[in-house]
């Protein structure tokens, strides 16, 4: 009995640890959509991380941002960038809004925007805001791409 | 023929070479892992969790997957010499699953305590631990202290993770390092048996701070505190090191001792040996007193301070007139928008008037995505208005500082600690009498609010003796098995309902006046509203069960109460309200009492309480005053 809790636990564990891999795979996280994570389609999330190795090398995985030893540091970078702003959309969309705030200055690090054209940088976003956020049902890489070409074009 | 003998003769060779040849590297490591009592050492016992018991000692690691030894939970030196046997293996095929990969904080500190030279060490490649060092860079640890929330029983103490500052400037991409029970469990009754019992499996688990960041701040409502720790690199990795040997493991929950707060004391210890924090608990740990306990270990260096999304939707509600809120609060249901409420201009719109509408804008938004994190809209409903919102706020640039920074509430480490002792005495009834009471946990209406939340109370277990001038000895006057009040004011964004619980025994003045104890379980709910900046009023409707006390032995009651509580000054916090019950089953009476209550600070930890209270209880009018002294430990 004791080891059916731990087993179910631990899949309970993984299907909220992996949430944010999962949702890369899927269609992309919009607006509203990580504030529940883990509360909307449990046990689809759990037969979907059953084969996905271990408790703790999952939850190590994400938070270091990857699975692959071998993957080079830009692909790292660019999954870090994925996660945070899946995760944190709202917050994000909000920052942008604004013009400053925490989440806009993780993003703007995490795009490797140099230190001085940063206050530019959150300036030019604020102002595409309406480009970023085009529609109600724009997802974490949209924001990216947008974000993208705003800051590099 | 040749080939049968040999085939023979081989098991005998063996097992002669067993019994004759020296004792192996492992043997001798062994013996003077023995000589120097290794497996005594403080810091031994910290990697293996090892706490005294009842029944010896014994390791908190629930998990046999933990131990090497079949015996190793309750025999560290067991554990000691199978833990050097493995660590001395030749490395097989699966180069993880070597001892060395498993648990390299344990050979670590073996091998520099018995001076085991790497070339006899099996060193196996582990790419799993190696990547995690590389990407995580540890810079810094905090413990991170997210402040109680009421209206979750899973919050009632608020709770303890640990933070490691990645190599990134932004704190959000910080590590974080959570121990906690794993549970769906929303039945807060079942949560709390099954808590106290240590039926949840607590594992630790390490992920992104963010997320724990909107964990707490955006969907519980919780400020969030962040102590940082005087804990350099090289500390911080060996910390690491042990966190792999128990990420994979479980140990069992439990809501009081084994909790959050005293499985990451293991961890601290760790990262420091000698350090010594998991002796100093008490038998039970509340997160506030590992904050507590750190800050006097001497280990705080920099605190930091993240209002929740709550606390900022009421800092921004503060800087605006009524008549702006309310215009936020039609912006956040919908009722209005962008457009309508600030129509296009021809003319400039001047500096004032655009921080005016980025305020109202502001509180709309960030009122909406509160509203939204606590469910009370659909999603459907939110994303198109909220971005409506966003988008009207993005063309308005107001001057900077329009708004100011969210003040700094007092720390938790300032507060007072969670144990009382309260000695004092009084006047009932014309009878005068002393007496003495001692709660374990956690903090009253009235106690000092530092680093609590205003308008809460938990108390557990509190007992108190009452000593009349006609009794021989004192007797037992209350016994206060838990009470939880939760004054939650209402306002234009939140709108909680506010609720009491409190249950034990009390000695109470029944028909005929005479004293006697009764078991009661008094609950309530209702609302509560802010009146001026220091004051909440509220109104409460109770049910009351009494049981014992002579007559028909029982009463059930329903009534209602109303009151004000005040902080007066940093010094003084007063309570006055009105009561009454009225018991129609079971014994039948009527209780109505008016009372009052205050407190006076002398020090952090000392306090005065006076209180005053006119009772009728059975028709029988009595009076009540007393005077106590407050000592919080």
């Amino acid at each position: 009995m004791k080891k059916l809790t731990v087993i179910f636990s631990v899949l309970i564990a993984l299907a909220i640890g992996s949430h944010a891999q999962d949702i890369q795979r899927n269609t992309g996280a919009g607006l509203g959509y990580m504030i529940f994570e883990g509360q909307d389609g449990l046990l689809s999330q759990v037969l979907a991380v059953t084969t996905n190795g271990t408790f703790g090398n999952q939850t190590f995985a994400i938070t270091s941002g990857t699975l692959g030893a071998s993957q080079p540091d830009s692909i790292v970078q660019n999954q870090k960038l994925e996660n945070f702003v899946a995760e944190n959309m709202d917050n994000l969309a909000h920052d942008i809004a604004v013009g400053s705030g925490e989440s806009l200055d993780t993003l703007v690090e995490l795009m490797q925007v140099e230190e001085a054209s940063r206050p530019a940088v959150r300036q030019t976003l604020k102002q595409n805001f309406a480009t970023i956020y085009a529609s109600d049902e724009v997802t974490h890489q949209d924001v990216i791409n947008s974000v993208n070409q705003i800051v590099k074009g | 023929m040749i080939l049968l003998l040999s085939a023979s003769a081989l098991p005998l060779r063996e097992a002669e070479a067993d019994l004759l040849s020296p004792p192996s590297e492992a043997d001798l490591f062994i013996q003077q892992a023995d000589r120097l009592a290794l497996h005594e050492d403080p810091y031994w016992l910290v990697l293996l969790h090892v706490r005294p018991g009842l029944f010896g000692d014994r390791s908190l690691i629930d998990d046999p997957k933990f131990f090497l030894a079949p015996n190793g939970a309750t025999n560290p030196r067991a554990e000691l010499h199978a833990t050097l046997r493995a660590i001395l293996q030749p490395v097989g095929e699966v180069e993880k699953e070597h001892a060395g990969c498993r648990f390299p904080a344990r050979q670590a500190w073996l091998a520099e305590k018995l001076e085991i030279p790497s070339d006899l060490l099996a060193l196996p490649t582990c790419p799993e631990l190696e990547l995690i060092l590389e990407r995580i860079q540890p810079q810094a640890l905090s413990l991170i202290y997210p402040a109680a929330y009421m209206n979750s029983p899973a919050s009632l103490f608020g709770h303890t993770l640990l933070s490691i500052k990645s190599e990134h400037a932004s704190e959000l991409l910080n590590h974080a390092i959570n121990y906690a029970a794993l549970t769906q469990e929303t039945n807060g009754i079942v949560f709390a048996f099954k808590g106290i019992f240590g039926l949840y499996p607590g594992h630790y688990n390490v992920m992104p701070y963010h997320r724990k960041v909107r964990d707490y701040n955006d969907i519980s409502q919780r400020d969030i505190w962040e102590f940082t720790l005087s804990f350099d690199k090289d500390e911080i990795r060996r910390m690491m090191l042990h966190v792999w040997e128990v990420a994979e493991v479980y140990a069992d929950y439990y809501f009081f001792d084994e909790n959050c707060s005293y499985q990451l004391l293991f961890l601290l210890e760790a990262a420091r040996p000698g350090l010594k924090l998991v002796n100093e608990t008490r038998p039970w740990v509340i997160p506030l007193d590992t904050v507590h306990l750190v800050t006097q270990a001497g280990l705080v260096g920099e605190i930091v301070y993240r209002p929740s999304k709550a606390t900022n939707v009421r800092h921004i509600a503060r800087q605006l007139p009524p008549d702006d809120r309310r215009l936020s609060r039609e912006l956040a249901r919908g009722q209005t928008t962008p457009a309508e409420a600030f129509p296009p201009e021809e003319t400039e719109v001047p500096d004032d008037e655009v921080a005016r509408r980025a305020k109202v804008l502001d509180l709309a938004a960030e009122g909406l995505q509160s509203q939204f994190g606590r469910k009370k809209v659909s999603r459907e409903e939110y994303v198109p208005r909220f971005r409506s919102l966003l988008l009207a706020r993005s063309q308005l640039d107001p001057p900077d500082e329009y708004l100011p920074a969210v003040p700094r509430p007092g720390q938790p480490d300032h507060g007072h600690p969670s144990a009382r002792l309260t000695m004092g005495g009084g006047v009932d009834d014309g009878e005068a009498f002393g007496e003495f009471s001692l709660r374990p946990a956690y903090h009253d209406l009235l106690d000092p609010e530092t680093g609590f939340v205003e308008g809460s109370e938990i108390q557990f277990l509190g007992i108190t003796a009452r000593w009349y001038e006609n009794d021989e000895l004192p007797e037992l006057q209350r016994l206060d098995a838990l009470t939880i009040v939760s004054l939650s004011p209402r306002d234009e964004f939140f709108s909680p309902v506010s609720w009491i619980i409190r249950t034990g025994i009390a000695r109470e003045r029944v028909e005929d006046g005479d004293l006697r104890h009764q078991a009661f379980l008094n609950t309530g709910g209702g609302y509560v509203w802010n009146a001026g900046r220091a004051s909440m009023v509220y109104a409460l409707l109770e049910a009351d069960v009494r049981v014992g006390g002579g007559g028909a032995d029982y009463a059930i009651g329903m009534g209602a109460s109303a009151g004000i509580l005040t902080t007066l000054s940093d010094r003084v916090k007063v309570q006055a309200f009105l009561r009454g019950i009225e018991y129609p089953i079971g014994d039948t009476h009527t209780l109505l009492e008016a009372v009052v209550r205050g407190r006076y600070t002398l020090r952090y930890n000392t306090a005065i309480l006076l209180d005053l209270a006119a009772r009728e209880n059975y028709g029988e009018a009595t009076t009540e005053a007393q005077l106590r002294l407050a000592y919080y430990f």
